[in-house]
């Protein structure tokens, strides 16, 4: 299998060095990246999009923080710095698929990715597609997909930023940006680090004493290196490569007197693409290779515990313009990986390939695409994963949007292979999902406002748990769930304009149901309770006020109560505010910053034992120069 | 302590003068600082006339039931350490003792001269992976207590019995750890051997031991179930049964088996056979007779069983493995 897959993999990238080869010179305008994104955005999709100017306000915070504060994922974090998943639509961490350029990011041991390694300043655009899409992104993407971008800036000549923050529990947090570009090449070398001691003081109750965190210290260090390459106006060749090490200490919870735990994760990720625009066509090729190494050391206990991973990835993309109202796109995705831990009996390999194909007809605003995937995991084939998306407006500030999707998850390679209770036999989950929306649009000469709303349904099966089973001694994976999620999503913004500056506010209220409906013995589950971790209610705001050369920001959030594995926690609310100058003189220009997190001083958790910190500060300063 | 120390003490005077023999352990002794996990075809492990059940799963290296261990390192918290108990040694600065991991119930099955007879009592401690969880918390369990330190928990291990089938009413409850004092210093967990008396629980063919614990979520119980237990003492029974002899050996085949298993004995005595789920679970009974018997498996559950026959004077106990 191993031998197919490489010879596969070889082929793919023969193929389109060919392509390039054989490829007559089209003197075609030059075409900024964007596609024909059949697969990277069909009608009926809801997506929310941080782009680079609202990336910089948040340039010194990882996604994980971002996502806490902002937009309708909920971050499950351990604390600053700390392990963070999500769950969108009340999906598990696994079902979230995570895509940097294309390439799906989640751990193949886990299944997951941990957003507090991916770091803002790193990423171009960020945008969070609300909804399963299982045929677009393959295994994960059940609840929603995050995508991260990285741009080409052609034609900026040189940029360099230089960003410097000081912050409360001993946070520090360097980052360099230097971009680069003419009309033929660009580049962009980011290099960041973090650090923080995370010692902060929590109580218990207000009359008992003050505990201070211990064990909680973080350093992260990392680069990104992006080269891009028009060598024809209609061709562009891609290299990105990112290098990352973080050092963590692992707090002892509330309830624990020590901890001694320690985690080290190191990866390289690098990505070539190719990409070449026909007069109706776009023929695409990438390929990308993640090493990934993970320790976690406890002292205490004596354990050392050791994993890696390497994936190769390689892929094939055509999309064509048949006519003017037809698109047509055909992805030949192959994914290697190889895994080794302590844990399994041998090293874990997977080869999987999977081809999607997506048809788009127009008709005036109406939009309606049928795509579909169908993947083979280590030859064997899983179910054909339909997708059907429509969009379309049924008046001048009406538009409607819906989707009918199969998606799924692969069994992660600890679920299969860790000793014990790894299970070969396990199944993918797997479930359809349906959603309908309305969106409003009004826009004046100095106002804008737009309202949506979406209601989705979504059915799991062969959802996989790990429990005791009577008569075991060991926890073992199974696919014993079922799980309905369904809800309602509102979004509101409002943007009005002034001669100086203008208000923009974003808001949003969520309200997801995701229960089990089969009562489960192990883990102890009653049929129709809420998943844990995942709260019924959601609502969050940001209002930014931009005048002349300052803004200021102010962000609440308000997370419903959740079911814990333990106990059940209280609902909490967060305000942060941030401020900000800047001034740009000549060829150069400085900003300087402050942000209160947790302004109100809120006593909250989002995890059981987890205490998390009160009032913080942070004072930054970023200058650059352009030339 | 040596070997197996069989004691005869005069006793009972109620139902005549009747021996004890007190399964110390010492003639388990894998070694300075080992452990005997993996009682194999054997099922378990016997030491005067109790048989401890062990369910050793080869595939992964998991087990419960019972190991035999002379672990002395009672400083070191966590999994890795979970064979020690707080003592660092057995009862009485003895080397070996037995400890449990009770996944969800453990039993000692008495045998030979002691089966059907009063057990006495045994000595009882906590194993060191359990101590340190109870007493600082992990990242999975809780410090008892809890956060502020005034949480009621408790670590309570609960003796029954079994008699012809029958589970017993009667029960003994031991506190391994009990933090609902209103004056949290006399909060204590169990750090030193403690001798428990059983004799309340009366004629006895086993022991099911279950344990309960305040620290529990949707995962059950949180503390991890183990215990430990040195120098258990039952009691002959006036009209003596013994360990089924060598010479008259017992054969079971096929085992594993996926349905029939057949019982070929070299005589035809009357003999109950009992059927017993490793864990503890009595499962059925028969009167057998003549040399080659059948017992019907097909609509058990795969796993391991074990086998228990008493023709009233001698007694065996065979695992069996249904696939």
């Amino acid at each position: 299998m191993c031998r197919t897959g490489c010879l596969l993999f070889v082929g793919i990238l023969l193929s389109h060095f060919v392509v390039a080869q054989i490829d007559t010179v089209l003197q075609l305008p030059a075409v900024e990246v964007a596609g024909i994104r059949l697969r990277t955005l069909p009608p009926g999709e809801g997506v929310e999009t941080w782009d680079s100017a609202r990336l910089e306000m948040a340039a010194y915070r990882n996604t994980a923080e971002l996502l806490s504060r902002e937009g309708g994922v909920f971050i499950k974090s351990y604390g600053i710095g700390s392990s963070a998943t999500s769950s969108i639509r009340g999906g598990s961490a696994g079902q979230t698929s995570v895509v940097w350029n294309g390439l799906p990011l989640q751990s193949p041991m886990l299944g997951q990715l941990d957003l507090s390694l991916l770091p803002v300043a790193f990423v171009d655009q960020l945008s969070v597609r609300y909804g399963g899409n299982g045929a677009s992104w393959g295994s994960g993407a059940i609840g929603g997909v995050i995508t991260i971008d990285n741009t080409a800036k052609y034609g900026i000549g040189h940029k360099v930023d230089l960003y410097s923050a000081l912050g409360s529990f001993g946070r520090w947090d360097e980052q360099l940006k230097w971009q680069y570009g003419n009309t033929k090449f660009a580049g962009a070398t980011r290099i960041f680090h973090q650090q923080a001691t995370n010692d902060f003081a929590y109580r218990i109750r207000p009359d008992l004493p003050e505990k201070r965190q211990d064990n909680a210290a973080i350093r992260q260090s990392g680069v990104l290196q992006e080269l891009y390459w028009k060598n024809r106006p209609n061709q562009e060749l891609s290299l990105q490569l990112w290098g990352q090490l973080a050092a963590r200490e692992i707090p002892p919870t509330s309830t624990q007197s020590r901890s001694e735990a320690f985690q080290k994760d190191e990866f390289v990720r690098s990505a070539v693409h190719w990409k070449r625009h026909g007069r109706n066509s776009i023929i695409q090729a990438r390929t990308g290779l993640f090493l990934e190494n993970m320790n976690y050391q406890d002292k205490q206990i004596g354990e050392d515990s050791k994993s890696h991973f390497w994936t190769l990835m390689g892929e094939l993309d055509g999309q064509w313009q048949l006519k003017k109202q037809r698109k047509f796109q055909l992805v030949i995705n192959q994914i290697y990986t190889r895994a080794v831990t302590d844990g399994y009996q041998e090293p874990a390999a997977q080869y999987r390939i999977s081809l999607f194909g997506a048809f788009q007809q127009n008709l005036g605003s109406w939009k309606a695409q049928l795509s579909a995937r169908q993947e083979l995991v280590g030859g064997k084939l899983v179910a054909l994963m339909p997708h059907l998306g429509l969009e379309g407006k049924l008046g001048p500030w009406l538009t409607i949007k819906g989707k009918l999707a199969r998606n799924y998850r692969l069994p992660s390679l600890n679920d299969l292979y860790w000793r014990p209770g790894g299970n070969r036999d396990l199944l993918a989950e797997h479930g359809w999902s349906k959603e309908l929306g309305f969106s409003t649009h009004w826009k004046s000469e100095s106002h804008q406002l737009t309202y949506g709303v979406t209601g989705f349904s979504r059915r799991i099966h062969n959802w996989i748990l790990w429990s005791l089973k009577t008569g075991d001694a060991f926890w073992s994976a199974s696919n014993i769930a079922e799980v309905w999620s369904r809800g309602i999503e509102q979004r509101l913004n409002y943007k009005m304009s002034y001669a100086n500056g203008c208000w923009q506010l974003s808001a949003g209220y969520d309200f997801t149901l995701s229960t089990n409906e089969k009562a489960i013995q192990n883990p102890k589950i009653d049929a129709g309770a809420q998943l844990f971790y995942v709260p019924k209610h959601q609502a969050f705001a940001s209002l930014i006020w931009y005048w002349k050369k300052w803004n200021l920001a102010y962000q609440h959030r308000y997370t419903g109560p959740v079911t814990a594995l333990n106990d059940s926690l209280k609902g909490y609310q967060v305000g942060n505010w941030q401020m900000q100058y800047s001034h740009t003189y000549k060829r150069y220009s400085a900003s300087i910053f402050l942000q209160i997190d947790n302004s109100w001083n809120a006593n909250y958790r989002i995890v059981e034992r987890r205490p998390m910190p009160g009032r913080s500060f942070e004072v930054g300063v970023r200058v650059g120069v352009r030339g | 302590m040596k070997s197996t120390i069989t004691l005869f003490f005069a006793l009972l005077i109620s139902v005549g003068l009747c021996a004890q023999t007190t399964a110390t352990f010492e003639v388990l002794n894998p070694g300075p600082n080992a452990h005997l996990n993996d009682a194999g075809v054997d099922g378990g492990f016997m030491d005067g006339n109790i048989f401890l059940p062990n369910d050793f799963n080869d595939e992964f290296g998991s087990w419960s039931g019972w190991a035999i261990s002379t672990a002395t390192d009672n400083q070191t918290p966590g999994y890795l350490n979970q064979y020690s108990s707080i003592t660092g040694r057995g009862q009485d600065g003895s080397e070996t003792y037995a400890i449990s991991y009770v996944s969800p119930q453990s039993t000692i099955y008495l045998t030979g001269a002691a089966a059907g007879g009063v057990v006495e009592g045994l000595y009882l401690t906590n194993s060191t992976f359990a101590y340190y969880s109870m007493l600082e918390g992990d990242g999975f369990t809780k410090k008892f207590g809890g956060e502020t330190g005034d949480d009621p928990d408790i670590f309570l291990l609960t003796i029954k019995k079994y008699l012809n089938g029958e589970v017993g009413t009667d029960s003994v409850d031991f506190y391994l750890a009990d933090y609902r004092f209103e004056d949290n210093s006399q909060d204590y967990i169990v750090n030193e051997w403690t001798y428990v008396d059983l004799r309340i629980l009366g004629n006895a063919d086993s022991l099911l031991f279950t344990m309960a614990s305040t620290d529990t979520g949707v995962h059950g119980i949180n503390t991890p179930t183990y215990f430990c237990v040195d120098n258990l003492t039952t009691t002959d029974m006036p009209t003596a049964t013994e360990e089924w002899s060598q010479e008259k050996p017992v054969n079971l085949f096929p085992n594993p088996t996926r349905d029939l298993l057949t019982v070929e004995r070299s005589d035809v005595t009357k003999t109950t056979m009992s059927l017993w789920s490793l864990d503890g679970q009595f499962i059925r009974q028969e009167v057998w007779s003549g040399e080659r018997n059948t017992l019907d498996m097909a609509k058990l559950a795969p796993g391991m069983y074990l086998l228990k026959l008493n023709d009233g004077e001698r007694s065996i106990v065979r695992k069996i493995v249904k696939k």
